[in-house]
């Protein structure tokens, strides 16, 4: 997961796991509104991350943006037929970042 | 690299002062990492520098610097690889630390505008390292075969045991930094991770199964069942290496080191049980103010109301403190716990004197507190590493005189009667009581004409010698056993727990160091004073509260000392004048509120010197049973300090009160605390 | 009970020689630090902790009378125990052991004024030495708290 551990970004503050165990950790003990999920990780690949929340009724709606490389675009298929809200492909520049999930964040 | 604007140019400082801090931690950690030696990885360490590498590869790539990404990347593998073996090869430590280096210049020349180091070559050459370090176990293993105790072996067969266990992750653990990451080294550190799966449970959380073949000798820490992590013990059964031709030693699994399954056992996490405690703490503090509460309202209510009340109250009173002993009753622990530590230690000492020794146990399910296990942790392992350091003589010594040539090295615990009896023997050549005694007079801890009747040198005195601080028979600090103030610092250990040390050696033969501890420990948590320079303690639940003694604030009301508080008139005690211990002068005095709601007295003392847990020694003498004194503990500078006995202080001044009472016509209000003769009539 | 031999252990104290049966005695150790313990008799030095347990400790110079001395690496405190009781006596120094036999011990000598005489079970001579044997069980019991008074008085009901 590439999550700035700066603790804001344009007013969001972010929260970052290490791996796709710690993910399902932090999603488990603390609500979370968002989820940037990247597909290459070292232990679990992310979409079993994504299978796993949307294999749970409570976070059936919880709105996952998947970070895929330019080009890949496989990943970017499998992720959406996963239960993917949006896709990003990387690198990006942090606002764009910011302001492609800001619509899916209900306002604070 | 462009900027987007002004939030981008405030992004990319963030982004360097953020890279700065993480580098820091990288150094500090690989650091700490190499200090420690390569197969004394800490896993706590080895999260902390995974993290920072992590965020460093996430930050670099935001911003485009995929030259310090890669870098990052590839020590992060060197970190998993480290992590997965459970040992830090110097080529892989040595590699951590260029990549270290590599990062630092890649983010350095983005800095500067300059076009950043290439770190293909790097990459490369991790890939190659990362490859080896699998295999680079198994060749460590082979160079130690000889003298080595155990050995890691590494290849799973196909009948080798899965150890299976869960991780429950929550708030709590989170918030101690505890979680799942953490858990995975933990693990990765005494075995093979074979499988690792997410389970929801129906209660909406999760827990993580990890199937773990555990490394010959290697087992899981019994500390992590209170963070979260939790298993039912499979005996592992030693894992065979075929590739290689050596032999395997690994030490003996006593039966005791099994959890007992009888049905009418229930295990029971430590943090639970702090946190049981913690709640009993809580009752206490709400039954106070509930007392309060009672006293305040005595004036609304009939007197057979109030009485009424004020019995409840006395009463719960009474049962929290049952509640609080028997919860203290449930902290007993096997000791077989604090044995299989020693197990881990034994590997580096011996790698350290490079001597062969067997490990044995015996009654590892000998139960004993908690506390006393935890606090037994440092002079047990002191004991062990003299045994293996000064008392086991070297391989070829030991064939000479005729013994086996591995030394051997026994724990063994046992209640006796009123104790629980912990030995530390070992079959080595035995304390050379001449030798001591030269050494003894030449430190001046013995007149020299003593020297000479040393064959008449009880062991008592032996011991003493042994345990007097500075005491050492080698000139120079020897790393594996300390300074000299080792065996000092065990016995004051084991006597600040109420226990004591003994000693027996024959020359030649070896040495036993014997344990008694006892078997119930009044364990109460008590505020440590000073009167004159006597330091005393008095239990914390007879505290009410404490303030300082302002001189100005006391009246004299009737030939005694009053103090106003909180509206209420409490009768001082001068604790100093009482015992008969003079105050320093200049000091800054106390007094200690103690009593029930009804009866309060003031106790002043001198200096506060601080809180914290003692052990009650229940004194039964005649000749030191004094009133205001109720039993006495040891205190951590080895002294003995008595412990104060408000009840009873508190008593003495409400019998003044008493006899007091006859004298006056009028009777006092509840409320009011009233006058009393001079502390020196009562207790002369 | 006497039996034929005895062993003992030899204290001095005030240049006399002192034997205490070794049945009685539970620990020989060096002479350490005593916390002090308020309002109790004089001879009392404190209490020290002894095999996990808070014992008194008695200087005997004290309780016999006898001037008292410094303590130093000879002073030994001599554990005893009777009656349940264990404490500690304190005496110049406990080196040798010796064993005397029951029919050796003769009546302790007339008008000893001090107060060791109440203790005494007798003396026998070892060589040209003379010995005074101490009776510790007597010697424990004899030594209760003066304290009772003070009992009294915390003992009152309110």
């Amino acid at each position: 997961m590439i999550i700035a551990s700066l603790s804001t970004i344009g007013g969001l503050s972010f929260e970052q796991a290490v791996s796709g165990l710690e993910a399902i950790e932090r999603i488990t003990l603390s609500s979370v509104d968002l989820v940037v999920l990247d597909l290459n990780m070292p232990d679990v690949h992310g979409l079993e991350v994504l299978r796993f929340i949307r294999g749970q009724q409570a976070l059936r709606d919880l709105p996952v943006a998947v970070l895929t490389t330019r080009g890949d675009e496989d990943s970017r298929a499998a992720a959406l037929r996963d239960g993917a809200t949006i896709y990003l492909t990387k690198p990006f520049v942090p606002t764009t970042l910011v302001s492609q999930l800001k619509p899916f964040l209900q306002v604070a | 690299m462009t900027g987007g604007g002004r939030f981008f140019d405030e992004f990319i400082d963030d982004y360097f002062s953020e890279c700065d801090e993480h580098l820091e931690t990288v150094r500090r950690t690989l650091l700490a990492l190499e200090e420690a030696g390569g197969s004394a990885v800490d896993p706590v360490r080895l999260h902390e520098l995974s993290r920072a590498l992590h965020t460093l590869k996430g930050l670099s790539g935001m911003v485009g610097l995929s030259a310090a990404e890669e870098v990052a990347h590839a020590m992060e593998d060197c970190v998993r690889a480290i992590a997965s073996t459970g040992f830090a090869s110097p080529e892989l430590t040595e590699s951590l630390f260029a990549g270290e280096a590599l990062l630092d210049s890649c983010i350095a020349s983005h800095r500067a505008g300059n076009a950043a180091p290439s770190p293909g070559p790097y990459v490369d050459r991790i890939r190659d390292v990362v490859a080896m370090a699998g295999n680079q176990v198994r060749t460590r293993a082979i160079e130690e075969s000889a003298g080595a105790i155990t050995i890691d072996a590494l290849s799973i067969e196909a009948d080798t045991q899965v150890q299976r266990f869960a991780f429950t992750p929550s708030a709590e653990l989170a918030q101690r930094g505890v979680g799942v990451e953490l858990v995975r080294q933990r693990l990765g550190a005494i075995g093979h991770i074979v499988a690792t799966t997410p389970r929801v449970l129906a209660t909406g959380g999760v827990v993580f199964e990890f199937g773990v073949a555990l490394r010959d000798g290697m087992s899981p820490d019994e500390s992590w069942r209170g963070d979260g992590l939790s298993w039912e013990w499979i005996v592992p059964v030693r894992a065979e290496i075929k590739s290689v031709g050596m032999v395997v030693h690994a030490p003996k699994r006593g039966t005791g080191s099994v959890s007992p399954t009888a049905s009418n056992v229930v295990r029971v996490d430590l943090a639970r049980l702090d946190e049981l405690m913690r709640m009993v703490g809580e009752l206490v503090v709400t039954r106070a103010r509930l007392g309060e509460s009672v006293t305040h309202a005595s004036g609304g209510l009939s007197s057979n109301a109030w009485d009424d009340l004020n019995e409840v109250n006395e009463t719960l009173e009474r049962q929290l403190r049952s509640i609080r002993e028997g919860v203290m009753r449930i902290r007993l622990v096997p000791i077989g716990e604090v044995f299989e530590r020693m197990r881990f230690a034994m590997r580096d000492i011996a790698r350290e004197t490079g001597k062969a020794i067997h490990l044995e146990f015996d009654g590892q399910s000998t139960e004993i507190d908690k506390l006393v296990v935890d606090r037994m942790l440092e002079p047990l392992l002191h004991l062990v590493r003299n045994a293996a350091s000064h008392g086991i003589e070297p391989r070829a010594d030991r064939v000479a005189a005729g013994k086996a040539a591995d030394g051997t090295i026994a724990l063994r615990a046992r209640a006796a009667g009123d104790r629980i009896v912990i030995e530390v023997e070992d079959d080595g050549a035995g304390i050379d009581g001449r030798k001591v005694a030269r050494r003894a007079s030449e430190l001046s801890l013995l007149p020299p004409s003593d020297a000479r009747s040393v064959e008449a040198l009880p062991p008592d005195a032996l011991l003493d010698i042994i345990c007097a601080p500075g005491f050492s028979t080698r000139d120079t600090a020897d790393m594996a056993s300390g300074r000299g103030v080792g065996m000092a610092v065990v016995r004051s250990a084991i006597r600040g727990l109420g226990g004591e040390l003994f000693v027996d050696s024959v020359l030649g033969q070896g040495t036993r160091f014997t344990i008694e501890l006892p078997l119930t420990l009044m364990i109460a948590d008590a505020l440590i004073l000073e009167i004159g320079d006597q330091a005393m303690a008095i239990p914390q639940i007879a505290l009410r509260e404490i303030v300082p003694f302002d001189r100005t604030a006391v009246t004299q009301f009737e030939n005694n000392e009053v103090l106003s508080h909180r509206g209420r008139v409490v009768p001082l005690v001068d604790l100093s004048v009482l015992f008969k211990f003079p105050s320093r002068p200049g000091v800054a005095r106390h007094v200690l509120i103690v009593g029930s709601d009804h009866h309060l007295a003031g106790l002043v003392v001198d200096r506060i010197l601080g809180l914290r847990e003692i052990v009650v020694h229940p004194v039964t003498d005649p000749l030191i049973a004094v009133p205001g004194v109720s039993g006495a503990t040891e205190l951590p500078d080895g002294r003995v300090g008595l412990i104060l006995d408000a009840a009873a202080l508190v008593r003495g001044t409400r019998d003044r009160h008493s006899r007091a009472a006859v004298r006056h016509l009028s009777s006092p209000t509840p409320n009011m605390t009233p006058a009393l003769t001079s502390p020196e009539h009562v207790w002369s | 009970m006497a039996s034929g031999n005895d062993s003992y252990v030899l204290c001095e104290l005030a240049g006399t020689t002192y034997a205490l049966r070794s049945d009685d005695i539970e620990q020989l150790e060096m002479v350490g630090r005593f916390t002090p313990v308020p309002n109790a008799p004089a001879f009392v030095d404190g209490v020290t902790s002894v095999r996990g347990r808070v014992i008194p400790a008695i200087s005997l110079r004290a309780r016999f009378g006898f001037e008292r001395a410094e303590y130093d690496l000879r002073s030994r405190l001599v554990v005893v125990r009777a009656f349940g009781r264990s404490v500690g006596l304190i005496v110049d120094n406990a080196r040798e052991f010796a064993s005397i036999p029951s029919n050796a011990i003769q009546p302790p000598p007339e008008g000893l004024s001090d107060v060791s005489g109440r203790y005494l079970r007798g003396m026998a001579h070892l060589g040209e030495r003379l010995i005074l044997i101490l009776d510790v069980p007597e010697l424990l019991r004899g030594t209760d708290a003066p304290n009772a008074s003070s009992v009294e008085v915390l003992s009152l009901p309110a």
